[in-house]
């Protein structure tokens, strides 16, 4: 839970943000064999969505806290708030 | 050594009452005896849901909720879907369940929440999303004619 509320300027609109997917789970196989990312891929239980800011972290260490089959997407800042949300810092525990 | 069959009683008092919550039934209508293919896969991964663990996403997700799954198979089991592509079929993290088909231009979610309460998103490819609470068949019926293009 967040004490604060407050927007990280410091995180800008070109960084990435990186966060764990389940392909089985989250991507959806089309009929040409391609596969998209579902919405359900940004879903948590509190309605936040937990993600780590690319520069300061290494894929290998996001991929270390899941589990062997899940992989990583990439996503703008920018867009993120473009959606409406708001990006908090949340200490690493 | 020989065991009798033994047989359901019906008639007893375990017999299904009409008043009973719709989400608790135990028996839903059959359309037909030939099911889709589709129907039958999806079925079969929402019964690969129930044995989720809590934490399956490693973000803390919940396992699938019994009423999540008995209200979305009496969805399928109610709906006119014959002529439906195969639906994506993922867990949700509190617990519900998520059906997405994307059709040409068209994306359609239907989530059954942990509860049983049921939602859909429609969202037009590059275009506005229109989310609803769906209460009835009917509604649920007309956000899968909307993504197959029928309305």
């Amino acid at each position: 839970m967040h004490q604060t509320h407050r927007n990280a300027e410091d995180i800008q609109d070109d960084d990435l943000l990186l966060r764990r997917i389940t392909p089985a789970n989250h991507t959806a196989l089309q009929p040409d064999g391609t596969r998209i990312l579902t919405g359900f891929a940004f879903r948590e239980r509190n309605h936040e969505c937990s993600m780590y800011v690319a520069k300061e972290v290494t894929h290998e260490k996001v991929l270390s806290c899941g589990f062997p089959t899940q992989e990583i997407v990439e996503v703008r800042a920018g867009d993120v708030r473009k959606l409406g949300y708001m990006i908090v810092r949340e200490p690493d525990n | 050594m020989a065991h009798a069959l033994r047989l359901p009683n019906f008639f007893g008092r375990n017999a299904l009452r009409q008043d009973q919550e719709p989400n608790r039934r135990q028996w839903y209508g059959v359309k037909s005896l030939q099911s889709p293919a589709w129907l039958k896969e999806t079925y079969d991964r929402i019964a690969a849901l129930e044995a989720l663990k809590e934490n399956w996403d490693s973000y803390g997700g919940l396992p699938v909720a019994d009423d999540a799954i008995s209200m979305l198979r009496m969805l399928l089991s109610n709906l006119d879907i014959e002529d439906m592509p195969t639906p994506h079929v993922a867990p949700l993290p509190d617990g519900g369940i998520g059906l997405h088909w994307r059709v040409g231009a068209r994306d359609l979610e239907i989530e059954v929440e942990a509860t049983g309460e049921v939602l859909s998103l429609q969202t037009d490819v590059g275009g506005e999303s229109i989310p609803r609470n769906v209460h009835t068949l009917s509604e649920a019926q007309k956000s899968l004619d909307w993504v197959l293009g029928k309305i």
